[in-house]
C-alpha cells in the first residue's frame, strides 16, 4: 500500500473533521452578521432593554403590554377575517372547480318548461362562476391596500353614524381581509377540488354515486387534506398583511411601531420587539404547515405552490 | 484495461463491497449477474468513479485512479456509462445530448462535433430523430441515444448499467442489437443486465456477485452449465425457469 | 364562437356590470370630465396619476432584478452540501419571509436616513433603501423558488452529466441551470406579481408611487367637494396596477414560450 493511500477509517475521520469544520463556520457567519448589524444600527449604543418595561408619553401601559395588545388585535382580524374567507373561498371554489368548460349539465328526459328552466338556471350558474372568476383576478391582480382603501371608504359613507372612527376602520379592515383572503381561498380550494376530482369523479360515477353524492363522499374529504397546507400557507401571509391595517389607522403591530418611533427614537429596540412578534406567529405556523403537508400527502397526488406562495421543499422528479 | 483490486465499500453501516478483485482485458464483454443488492451497480460505478471505493485500488490501463491526486473528470471521460433510467439532458435534442460532451468536455469544435454526433446517431438507428428531443423519443430510442453518447466520448470502455431492465419489451430488443454490434466490433464493455439471452452469446465471461462479493466467474457456457458455488446453482436455476 | 372572443367578451361583461354596480350604489359616472382632469390631465405637466405609475414601474425595475440576484445566489446557496452557505442563506430566507414587507420598508428607511451619505437628499435615498428592502423581501421568497427548481432536475440527469466527465461547475452550467430557470419561470411570474403590489408599501414611507399618488389626491378631494371621486380614484388606481401587472405576467409568459421545450413542465410541483 503507498503512503498516500488513505484507510476508511482515516477518511472517516477526516469527512468529519470538515463538516465539523463547515458547521461552526456557519455559526460564526451567522452570529457575525447578527452581532454587526446590530451594531452598525444601533450607531455605538447598546441595546436599551428597559425600553420594553416603559411607560411612553401618552400611553397609560408599558411598551410591552401596548404590543401584546396590538397582535392580539391583528391577530383577531386575521382570524375573522380568515373564517370568513374560508366560507366565500370555499363556496366558490367547489363552484368554479366545476369548470368554463361544463357550461350546461346535460339531463336527458326534459322537455318544454323544465328544460327552459334547466338552461336558464345552467346559464345563471355559468354566468356567476365566470363572474367569481373574475373576482379571484381582480382580487390578485391589485394590491390589498387599494382593496382596502376602497373598501374603507365605502364603510366611512355607510356605516352607522354611532360607529366611531376606529370601529369603521377595523371593520372596513376585516372586510378588505376577508375580500382578498376570499379570493385567495377560492383558488385554493379549486385547485385542491379540482385535482382530486379529475380522477375520483369517474371512478365515483362508474361505482354508481350522482355527482353530488360524488362530491361530497369521495372527492371532499381528499381534497380537504390537500388544501390544508395552502391554507395554513394563507393564514400566514393574511397575517402578515394585516400589517397593511396601518393605513387605514387601525392600531396594530406595525402602526403602534411607527407612532412610538415619533415618541422615543429607540428604533432599533422597536425594530427588534416587533420582528420578534411577527416571527414568533409565522415562523411556527410555517414549520405547522410543512408537517401537514408530509403527515396528509396523498403520494402522487399534489398541489404544487398555493396561489400566492412560493414551493416549498421540492421532493424532486419521479425518478426519486 | 480495467483492474479491481481488494475494492471495499460502506454506505453508512452497509457493507456493501467486500473485498472485490476484478480485471476486463482490452475487447472482453463482462456481463455482471446476481440478486439484487449484491453490489453491481456500486462495482460498476466505482470503475468511473462515481462512487468513490472506501478502500482498494481501481486500475485505469495500470494507473490507479482512485487516487486523491488524480481528477474523477479525467477518468470518466475515458470510460462511458449507460444508465438503465436513460438520463438524456431533457431540455436539449439527441444530437445535442450526443455532442455536448464532445463540445464541452472534450473541447472539440462545434462542426467536427456535430459531424462525429450524426455519424453515431446514424449507428445507432436514428439518423432521422437528430432534432427531436427526449420527451419525443420512445424508451428504446432515448436508450440508443444514450449509448451514442457515451460512445461520443471515444472512450475505452462502456459500462452498461441495467440497460434494458426500464424498458417495454418491444424495446429491448434494438438497445440488446445495438449493443451486440458494439461488442462486436471489439469494444470493451461490463455489462449489468438481467437479459441471460445476450449473456449467453455475446459475453465472453460471466461474473456472479452476492452480498458484495464475487463468487464465481467463467465462460458463458462452463457457467450456465456447470456452476461451481452452492449459491451460482441456485441463481442459475431460478433463472433458467 | 373563437375561445380568445369569449374570453374577451366575458371579461367586457363582467367590467360593464362592475362599473353599473358601483354606479348605481355610489352614483358616480366614470366618466366624470373634472376627475380626469384633475388626476390625470391637468393643465400643465404630467397628471398625478402617470407620475406615479412611472414611478411604480421604476421601483419594479429596482426591485425585481435585486430579487432575482440575491434570490439566486441564496436559493443556490440552500441546496448546497456546504453549511456555511446553507444555514446563513437559510436564516436570512425564513427571517424576511416571516416578517410583513411593510415592517420591513418602515425600518429600512429609519436605518437609510442614518446612513446616507452627506450631501444627497436623504429621505429620497432612505426611499430607495426601503425599495432595496422590498427587493430583499422578495429575493426570500424567490430564493425558494429557484432552490424548488434546482432540486426538480433529476438526479439521474446529474450523474449522466458526471458520467461523461463534466465538472460540478459544468454539471451546473449544462444540465441543472437549463431546466431549473425553465421550470422557475411560472412561480417565479408569479412572485414579480406579488412584488409589483409590494411597491405599495413605498408609499408609507412617502414614495408618490401609485398609490402615494391616490393618497396625495384623496386628500385634495374633500376640499372639492367631490367625495364620490374617492371612488373612482380607487378605481382607477387599481386599474393603473392591474395593467402594470397584466404587462409583466405576458412577459413572463411570452418568454416562458420562447423557452419552452417539447417534454419539460412548467411549474415544479
Amino acid at each position: 500500500m503507498e503512503a498516500a493511500f488513505e484507510t476508511h477509517a482515516a477518511r472517516r475521520l477526516r469527512e468529519r473533521r470538515v463538516a465539523l469544520l463547515d458547521a461552526a463556520v456557519a455559526l460564526a457567519i451567522i452570529l457575525i452578521g447578527v452581532a454587526g448589524a446590530s451594531y452598525v444600527f444601533l450607531e455605538g449604543r447598546s441595546v436599551d432593554f428597559s425600553y420594553f418595561t416603559s411607560t411612553p408619553y401618552t400611553f397609560d401601559d408599558p411598551v410591552l403590554r401596548l404590543f401584546v395588545g396590538a397582535l392580539a388585535v391583528a391577530f383577531l382580524a386575521t382570524l375573522i377575517s380568515f373564517v370568513l374567507g374560508l366560507a366565500i373561498g370555499f363556496l366558490t371554489g367547489w363552484e368554479r372547480a366545476a369548470g368554463p368548460h361544463r357550461v350546461w349539465a346535460r339531463r336527458r328526459g326534459l322537455a318544454g318548461g323544465a328544460r327552459a328552466r334547466h338552461l336558464a338556471l345552467g346559464g345563471l350558474r355559468y354566468g356567476l362562476r365566470r363572474f367569481a372568476d373574475f373576482y379571484v383576478e381582480l382580487v390578485r391582480g391589485t394590491p390589498l391596500v387599494v382593496q382596502m382603501f376602497f373598501i374603507w371608504e365605502v364603510v366611512l359613507l355607510t356605516a352607522p353614524p354611532s360607529w366611531d372612527i376606529h370601529t369603521r376602520s377595523l371593520v372596513a379592515g376585516v372586510a378588505a381581509m376577508t375580500f382578498n383572503t376570499g379570493g385567495y381561498q377560492s383558488e385554493i380550494f379549486r385547485a385542491g377540488i379540482s385535482a382530486v376530482a379529475s380522477g375520483q369523479l369517474e371512478a365515483a360515477r362508474a361505482v354508481g354515486f350522482h355527482r353530488l353524492g360524488a362530491m361530497s363522499h369521495i372527492v371532499l374529504p381528499q381534497a380537504l387534506r390537500l388544501v390544508l397546507p395552502p391554507l395554513t400557507n394563507e393564514f400566514v401571509t393574511l397575517f402578515k398583511a394585516s400589517s397593511l391595517l396601518f393605513f387605514i389607522g387601525v392600531v396594530e403591530v406595525t402602526s403602534l411601531a411607527k407612532t412610538l418611533t415619533n415618541i422615543d427614537p429607540k428604533i432599533f429596540e422597536l425594530f427588534l420587539l416587533t420582528t420578534a412578534l411577527y416571527l414568533l406567529i409565522t415562523v411556527p405556523a410555517s414549520r405547522a404547515s410543512g408537517l401537514l403537508e408530509r403527515r396528509y400527502r396523498i403520494p402522487g397526488l399534489g398541489l404544487g405552490p398555493g396561489p400566492r406562495q412560493s414551493p416549498r421543499v421540492g421532493k424532486g422528479s419521479p425518478e426519486n | 484495461m480495467i483492474r479491481v483490486e481488494g475494492l471495499h465499500k460502506w454506505f453508512g453501516e452497509t457493507h456493501v463491497l467486500r473485498g472485490v478483485d476484478l480485471e476486463v482485458a482490452k475487447g472482453e464483454v463482462v456481463v455482471l449477474l446476481g440478486p439484487s443488492g449484491a453490489g453491481k451497480s456500486t462495482l460498476l460505478r466505482c470503475i468511473n468513479l462515481l462512487v468513490e471505493p472506501d478502500e482498494g485500488s481501481v486500475f485505469l490501463d495500470g494507473v490507479r485512479v482512485n487516487d486523491r491526486k488524480i481528477r474523477p473528470e479525467w477518468v470518466r471521460a475515458q470510460v462511458g456509462m449507460v444508465f438503465q433510467s436513460f438520463n438524456l439532458f431533457t431540455h436539449l435534442t439527441a444530437l445535442r445530448n450526443v455532442t455536448v460532451g464532445l463540445t464541452k468536455v472534450k473541447k472539440v469544435g462545434a462542426s467536427e462535433a456535430e459531424r462525429r454526433g450524426r455519424a453515431l446517431l446514424d449507428r445507432v438507428g436514428l439518423g432521422d430523430k437528430l432534432d427531436a428531443y427526449p420527451a419525443q423519443l420512445s424508451g428504446g430510442q432515448q436508450q440508443r441515444v444514450s449509448i451514442a453518447r457515451a460512445l461520443a466520448m471515444e472512450p475505452k470502455a462502456v459500462l452498461f448499467d441495467e440497460p434494458t431492465s426500464a424498458l417495454d419489451p418491444e424495446y429491448t430488443r434494438e438497445v440488446l442489437e445495438v449493443m451486440t454490434s458494439l461488442a462486436r466490433d471489439g469494444m470493451t464493455m461490463v455489462v449489468v443486465s438481467h437479459e441471460m439471452a445476450f449473456a449467453r452469446t455475446v459475453a465472453s465471461r460471466i461474473v456472479f456477485m452476492a452480498e458484495g462479493e464475487i463468487l464465481e466467474e467463467g465462460a458463458p457456457a462452463a457457467f450456465f452449465e456447470a456452476p461451481k458455488h452452492k449459491r451460482t446453482q441456485a441463481f442459475v436455476k431460478t433463472i433458467l425457469e | 364562437m373563437p375561445r380568445a372572443a369569449l374570453r374577451a367578451a366575458e371579461v367586457s361583461a363582467a367590467v360593464l356590470v362592475l362599473l353599473a354596480a358601483l354606479q348605481w350604489a355610489f352614483a358616480f359616472s366614470l366618466f366624470d370630465g373634472d376627475f380626469w382632469r384633475a388626476f390625470a390631465f391637468p393643465a400643465q405637466g404630467l397628471g398625478l396619476f402617470w407620475r406615479g405609475l412611472a414611478a411604480t414601474l421604476e421601483f419594479t425595475l429596482i426591485v425585481i432584478p435585486t430579487g432575482l440576484f440575491f434570490g439566486f445566489f441564496w436559493g443556490w446557496s440552500r441546496v448546497s452540501k456546504w453549511r456555511f452557505l446553507s444555514w446563513p442563506s437559510g436564516v436570512l430566507v425564513e427571517f424576511l419571509r416571516g416578517v410583513p414587507p411593510l415592517i420591513l420598508v418602515i425600518f429600512a428607511y429609519f436605518f437609510g436616513t442614518a446612513f446616507i451619505p452627506r450631501g444627497l437628499d436623504p429621505f429620497a435615498g432612505a426611499i430607495f433603501v426601503a425599495a432595496f428592502a422590498i427587493g430583499l423581501h422578495t429575493a426570500a421568497y424567490q430564493a425558494e423558488i429557484f432552490r424548488a427548481g434546482f432540486q426538480s432536475v433529476p438526479r439521474g440527469q446529474i450523474e449522466a452529466g458526471q458520467a461523461l466527465g463534466m465538472t460540478s461547475w459544468q454539471v451546473m452550467r449544462q444540465v441543472v441551470l437549463p431546466q431549473s430557470m425553465r421550470l422557475s419561470l411560472p412561480p417565479l411570474g408569479n412572485e414579480f406579481s406579488n412584488v409589483i403590489k409590494d411597491t405599495s408599501l413605498l408609499a408609507a414611507v412617502g414614495a408618490t408611487e401609485l398609490f402615494g399618488a391616490g393618497l396625495e389626491f384623496s386628500v385634495r378631494v374633500p376640499l372639492s367637494g367631490h367625495i364620490d371621486w374617492l371612488f373612482l380614484l380607487w378605481t382607477a388606481i387599481a386599474a393603473g396596477y392591474f395593467l402594470v401587472n397584466f404587462a409583466v405576467t405576458r412577459l413572463v409568459r411570452a418568454l416562458e414560450g420562447r423557452l419552452a421545450v417539447p417534454g419539460m413542465e412548467g411549474a415544479a410541483g
